[in-house]
C-alpha cells in the first residue's frame, strides 16, 4: 500500500525508478495479451518483489533466476521445431521473454543502467510487431505522450500540471510533423511483408455456400460486422445491395447445395449500358473461401475468381481481414446463355414431394403457356396464402417443405421462401436456384460507407427467362412480418439513437482504418495523382495543411500562456493590463497600492479605490471567504466593463 | 511574423550541440524504419514520425527555454586566491513560460538552476576559485541546458567580462599571536610620556618621588600605558618573502576589520590608513602590489 501510495503521489517529484515503473507499465501492457502464463507468473513475482521494495538476498535473486529460466522454457515450449523456428514472430516473442527477465532482475536490484533506460523504447517498438488495430493505434498514440511525459518530468522536476503542459505543447509541435510525414514519407516496403506473420485467428460467418431448412440453419441474427463498404460516391438504393455468395440448385430435403459442375471461370456478356460501379470492401476473416461482391460483379480482387454462377471466391480461405477493390454492375438480371447441366439442375425436383404443390404447379402449367405468365401465377400464389416473414418459424415437414411451408406453417424466413419458390418455379418448367449472400437494408450506412452483419445474411431466387438470370425477392411475398414479437417502434428512440451512434462510430473506425492504417504506396500515388489534376481537392488540402498548422500554432499560444497560480493575482491581472493600456506604468519597487493611489485620480480608473480596498483587504486577510472574493471578482469585472 | 524575427534572434544567440542521446534517436528512427518497410505497418511508421517530430519539436522548446534568460552578475564575495568565494549571479526569465533544467557554467563549476518562473528571477551562488592574487576577470560562463529531451545542447555564452580583485589568500600569524609574540602591547616600557595626579589605587612603584619632595603626589606616566590610535603593521617585519608579507598583512587587516581596531600598514613607499582608508581599498593595495 505505501508503495502505490508512494508511487501514485504527484505532490513530489517521481523518482526515476518511480518514472520507470511507470513508463513499463504503459509499454508492457498491450504485451500482457501475447505473452504465455508462464511469463505472465514470472512478472506477477517479479511485481511482487518490487511492490515489498526490499533490496533481494543473493539466494532470492537466484531463485528469480531459475523461475525465469523456467517460464522462459515453458513459455516457448512446443516451438521448439523448425516449423516454428522459420517465423520471425517466435524470434520476437523470444526477445521479449528475455527483456522481461533483464528488465526484472535489473529493477529488482534498484539500479538504474542504461537497459533499464532504453528498455522501454524496445517493448514499444517490439509490440508494433503484433498489433494493428484502431485500438492500438491510439493505445500508441497516447503511449508515446506518456513516454514524453515522463522523460519531461525526470528532466523539469517539476509538477504534473506543469509536465504535462509542456508534454501537450512538444506533442503539438510534433503534430504537424507526423502528419506531413505520414502523407508525403515514401512507401517502400520489403515484398512480403506478412512474412512469418498470422492474421487474425477470430472467424466470423453467418454463409457456409449452403442453406439449411432445419434448426441447423446458420442463422445468425448477430450484430457482428462481416464487412465494410465503402463506395466513392454515396451508398446505392437498398433494393441493390445484394452481396452475391454461393448459388444453390440442388435440393437435398433439409437443406439445398451448390452445383459442382459451374466452377468453371465466367464467360459472361455484361449490359453495357449500366455504369459499372467500383468499390472496396473490408472483408473479416470468415475462413471461408467466398468473397462477396455487389450483384453482379464483373471484376474479381486480386488472387479471386468469378465463376459461370458470377460466385466470387479467393484462392485461400479467408483467415485474416481481407481488402479488396471490386466492379459489380447492379443489376438484377444477367444475360447469360444456360448449359445442358446447369438447365437440368434448375429444372430438378423431387416428384414425390410436395404433392398438393406439384397439383397446384400442374393447373398453373395448363392454364398459362408463357414463363412469365406461370411466374406470375406464383407470386400471385405467395402472396395469397397470407405467408408471415418470422425468424422464429414453426418446424417444417421437411419431406414435404414446400407444401408445409406454403400450406401448414405459413411462416418462415429468407431461406424458407426462396425454397418453396424455387421449387414452385421448377414445377411449373422455369429453371430457377437460390442464390445465398448478404443484403443490406441501407440502414446501416453513413454517406458512403456501409455496414453488412451477420443478420444481413439472406437467400433470394434467380429464374431464367429470356434468356437472362431475373432476381427474385421472395421474401417481398410475405403478408405479415414478426420479429421474435418486437417490433421496429419497441425499439424505441434511444435504442435507435445508440444505434446511429454505434453506426457513427464503426464509420469513423472504418475511415481510420481506410485512411491511416492500411493507407499504402499505392494509396499514395493516388493521392498524388489527384493533387497534380484536381486544383479543388488541391486548394482543400493545403487548406486542411494550413489549418493543421494554425490550430497547432494556436494551441502552442493558449499553452505558453503564463499560469496564474495565486488566485487573488488571477483575478486583478486583467486589471493591471487595462490600466498598462492606459499608459499607467508600475515603476520599480512600487507596491501594488501605491501604484494604485498614484494612478485613482484618473476620472477613468475611479473605480480603482474600491478595487484597490477589497485587493488588499483579501491580501491580508487570515481567512478571506468566499463572498469576499466573489465581491472582489464582481468589482474587478465592473472596472473591466466600464472601459 | 515578428515573433518569427524575434526566435530567430534568440535562436542566433544560442549554440546547439547534439548530445548522445540523438545518436540513440538516429539509432530508433533507424530501427522503427526498418520494421516498417519489413512489414508495412503503418502503427510503425506513426511511431516513427512521431519519434521523429519530437525530436524535431525540441528546438524550438529548447530555443524559448533558455533563449532569453538573461543573466547578469550581481556580486561576489571578497575574493581571496586560493580560497574558495562565491559570486552571485541574478537569472532573470522575462517569457511567459518557466524555464527549466538550466545549468550555469562559470569559471569551471557547474551550478544547477531548477525552474525560473515565467518574468521571475533567481540569484544563483557560483563557488569561484582564484588561484592568484591580483585582477580576476570572470567571463566564459555560459548558460546550458538539455530540456526538453536531453537530445539538444542549449548553450547560451553570457557575453559580458567582469573584472574582480583578488586579495592575497589570508595567512600567518593570528593577530593576537603577533601581539604576544610583543613585548607590550603598545609602545615601549622605557618610554617617559609624563607624570600625573596619583591616587591610593596606583602602584608605589609608579610614584614620581622628585614630586612627592616637592610635596605634590604624582605617578610616572609611560608612554605604552597611553590608549593608542591605531596599529602600526609594517611591510618588512611581517614576514620574509613578499607574497608571504602579503598574506600576512591581508589576515591582519581581516582580524582588525573583525575586532574593530584601527591599524596602519606601512608599505615602502606609502603607508595605508585605516582611518582614512576602506578596507576593501586596503586589500586591493595588498592585492596589486
Amino acid at each position: 500500500m505505501k508503495f502505490l501510495q508512494n508511487w501514485l503521489s504527484t505532490n513530489t517529484v517521481p523518482s526515476p525508478l518511480r518514472l520507470l515503473d511507470f513508463a513499463y507499465l504503459v509499454v508492457i501492457l498491450p504485451l500482457l495479451s501475447i505473452i504465455k502464463l508462464p511469463m505472465l507468473l514470472f512478472l506477477l513475482l517479479s511485481s511482487i518483489l518490487i511492490i515489498k521494495e526490499k533490496k533481494p538476498t543473493n539466494l532470492t535473486q537466484i531463485l528469480v533466476g531459475i523461475f525465469a529460466l523456467l517460464s522462459l522454457f515453458f513459455s516457448l515450449y512446443g516451438s521448439f521445431n523448425f516449423a516454428g523456428i522459420s517465423r520471425l514472430k517466435l524470434f520476437i516473442e523470444l526477445l521479449i521473454y528475455i527483456l522481461f527477465i533483464a528488465i526484472s532482475m535489473q529493477r529488482l536490484t534498484g539500479v538504474i543502467n542504461i537497459y533499464l533506460k532504453l528498455s522501454p523504447l524496445f517493448l514499444l517498438a517490439l509490440s508494433l510487431f503484433f498489433f494493428h488495430s484502431v485500438s492500438m493505434l491510439f493505445y500508441v498514440v497516447i503511449e508515446i505522450f506518456i513516454l514524453t511525459l515522463l522523460i519531461l518530468w525526470q528532466i523539469m522536476q517539476s509538477n504534473f500540471s506543469r509536465v504535462f503542459r509542456v508534454s501537450s505543447l512538444l506533442f503539438l509541435t510534433a503534430l504537424p510533423w507526423v502528419i506531413l510525414l505520414f502523407i508525403f514519407f515514401p512507401r517502400i516496403s520489403f515484398e512480403h511483408a506478412n512474412y512469418g506473420f498470422k492474421g487474425e485467428s477470430v472467424k466470423r460467418m453467418g454463409h457456409d455456400g449452403k442453406m439449411y431448412l432445419d434448426n441447423t440453419a446458420l442463422l445468425v441474427p448477430s450484430e457482428r460486422i462481416v464487412m465494410e463498404v465503402g463506395f466513392k460516391e454515396k451508398v446505392p438504393k437498398p433494393d441493390m445491395l445484394y452481396f452475391r455468395g454461393s448459388v444453390l440448385y440442388e435440393d437435398k430435403n433439409n437443406h439445398w447445395e451448390p452445383l459442382v459442375l459451374n466452377n468453371a471461370p465466367r464467360q459472361i456478356d455484361f449490359n453495357t449500358t449500366i455504369n459499372p460501379l467500383s468499390y472496396k470492401v473490408t472483408l473479416y476473416p470468415t475462413n471461408k473461401h467466398w468473397l462477396y461482391l455487389l450483384d453482379m460483379p464483373i471484376t474479381a480482387p486480386k488472387n479471386a475468381q468469378i465463376n459461370t454462377d458470377l460466385e466470387t471466391t479467393a484462392i485461400e480461405n479467408v483467415t485474416k481481414i481481407l481488402h479488396y477493390n471490386a466492379t459489380s454492375i447492379l443489376s438484377s438480371q444477367i444475360k447469360q446463355p444456360i448449359s445442358k447441366p446447369t438447365r437440368r439442375a434448375s429444372l430438378t425436383y423431387n416428384t414425390k414431394a410436395n404433392p398438393k404443390s406439384q397439383h397446384l404447379a400442374k393447373q398453373i402449367r395448363e392454364a398459362f403457356t408463357l414463363p412469365s405468365q406461370r411466374l406470375l401465377a406464383i407470386e400471385k400464389l405467395f402472396k395469397t396464402q397470407d405467408l408471415t416473414y418470422s425468424l422464429s418459424p414453426k418446424p417444417l415437414d421437411l419431406n414435404h417443405s414446400t407444401d408445409s411451408f406454403l400450406w401448414e406453417s405459413k411462416e418462415g424466413y429468407c431461406v424458407h421462401f426462396a425454397a418453396a419458390f424455387t421449387t414452385m418455379a421448377r414445377m411449373v418448367e422455369i429453371p430457377a436456384r437460390i442464390v445465398t449472400g448478404y443484403k443490406s437494408n441501407g440502414e446501416k450506412s453513413v454517406k458512403n460507407y456501409l455496414v453488412v452483419r451477420e443478420k444481413d445474411a439472406h437467400a433470394w431466387v434467380e429464374v431464367y427467362m429470356n434468356h437472362q438470370w431475373n432476381r427474385v425477392e421472395t421474401t417481398a411475398f410475405a403478408s405479415h412480418v414478426k420479429l421474435n414479437g418486437e417490433t421496429k417502434e419497441a425499439q424505441g428512440a434511444l435504442s435507435y439513437q445508440l444505434s446511429q451512434l454505434n453506426l457513427t462510430l464503426l464509420y469513423v473506425k472504418y475511415q481510420i482504418e481506410t485512411w491511416i492504417l492500411e493507407y499504402n504506396y499505392l494509396r499514395q500515388m493516388k493521392l498524388f495523382d489527384t493533387l497534380k489534376t484536381d486544383v479543388g481537392f488541391l486548394l482543400k488540402f493545403v487548406l486542411l495543411l494550413l489549418f493543421i498548422i494554425i490550430a497547432s500554432s494556436f494551441a502552442w499560444k493558449v499553452l505558453r500562456e503564463q499560469v496564474c497560480e495565486d488566485r487573488l493575482l488571477c483575478m486583478i491581472y486583467p486589471v493591471l493590463k487595462k490600466v498598462e493600456k492606459l499608459h499607467y506604468h508600475r515603476e520599480d519597487k512600487e507596491s501594488l497600492q501605491q501604484f494604485f493611489h498614484r494612478i485613482e485620480s484618473d476620472s477613468r480608473l475611479f473605480q480603482l479605490k474600491s478595487l484597490n480596498q477589497l485587493y488588499h483587504k483579501l491580501r491580508y486577510a487570515p481567512h478571506p471567504t468566499k463572498e469576499e472574493y466573489k465581491a472582489f471578482e464582481r468589482v474587478a469585472k465592473l472596472f473591466l466593463k466600464s472601459f | 511574423m515578428n515573433s518569427f524575427q524575434t526566435f530567430n534572434q534568440t535562436r542566433k544567440r544560442l549554440k546547439q550541440r547534439a548530445s548522445w542521446y540523438s545518436l540513440l534517436v538516429v539509432v530508433m528512427l533507424f530501427g522503427f524504419f526498418l520494421e516498417a518497410y519489413m512489414h508495412n505497418f503503418n502503427l510503425v511508421y506513426i511511431t516513427l514520425f512521431f519519434v521523429f517530430g519530437l525530436a524535431m519539436s525540441a528546438s524550438p522548446l529548447g530555443i524559448l527555454n533558455i533563449g532569453n534568460t538573461q543573466v547578469t552578475l550581481k556580486s561576489c564575495e571578497r575574493l581571496f586566491a586560493h580560497e574558495k568565494s562565491h559570486c552571485y549571479f541574478l537569472c532573470h526569465n522575462p517569457n511567459t513560460f518557466e524555464s527549466y533544467a538550466l545549468e550555469l557554467h562559470c569559471m569551471g563549476n557547474n551550478t544547477a538552476i531548477k525552474q525560473i518562473g515565467s518574468q521571475k528571477s533567481v540569484t544563483i551562488k557560483v563557488p569561484i576559485l582564484a588561484k592568484k592574487r591580483g585582477e580576476f576577470e570572470i567571463n566564459n560562463c555560459t548558460l546550458e541546458s538539455l530540456f526538453p529531451l536531453y537530445t539538444i545542447h542549449f548553450i547560451l555564452p553570457l557575453t559580458y567580462s567582469e573584472k574582480r580583485t583578488t586579495y592575497p589568500q589570508p595567512k600567518g600569524i593570528t593577530l593576537q599571536e603577533y601581539l604576544a609574540k610583543r613585548k607590550t602591547s603598545f609602545g615601549d616600557e622605557q618610554d617617559f610620556d609624563g607624570i600625573r595626579q596619583a591616587n591610593e589605587a596606583h602602584n608605589l612603584a609608579r610614584i614620581h618621588w622628585p614630586s612627592v619632595a616637592k610635596g605634590e603626589s604624582a605617578i610616572k606616566i609611560f608612554d605604552h600605558e597611553l590608549p593608542q590610535d591605531a596599529l602600526n603593521f609594517d611591510f618588512f617585519t611581517a614576514a620574509k618573502e613578499d607574497e608571504a608579507r602579503l598574506s600576512q598583512l591581508t589576515l591582519w587587516t581581516l582580524e582588525c576589520e573583525q575586532k574593530g581596531l584601527d591599524f596602519n600598514i606601512v608599505l615602502p613607499h606609502e603607508i595605508l590608513y585605516s582611518k582614512r582608508m576602506q578596507v576593501d581599498e586596503i586589500l586591493t593595495k595588498l592585492a596589486l602590489y
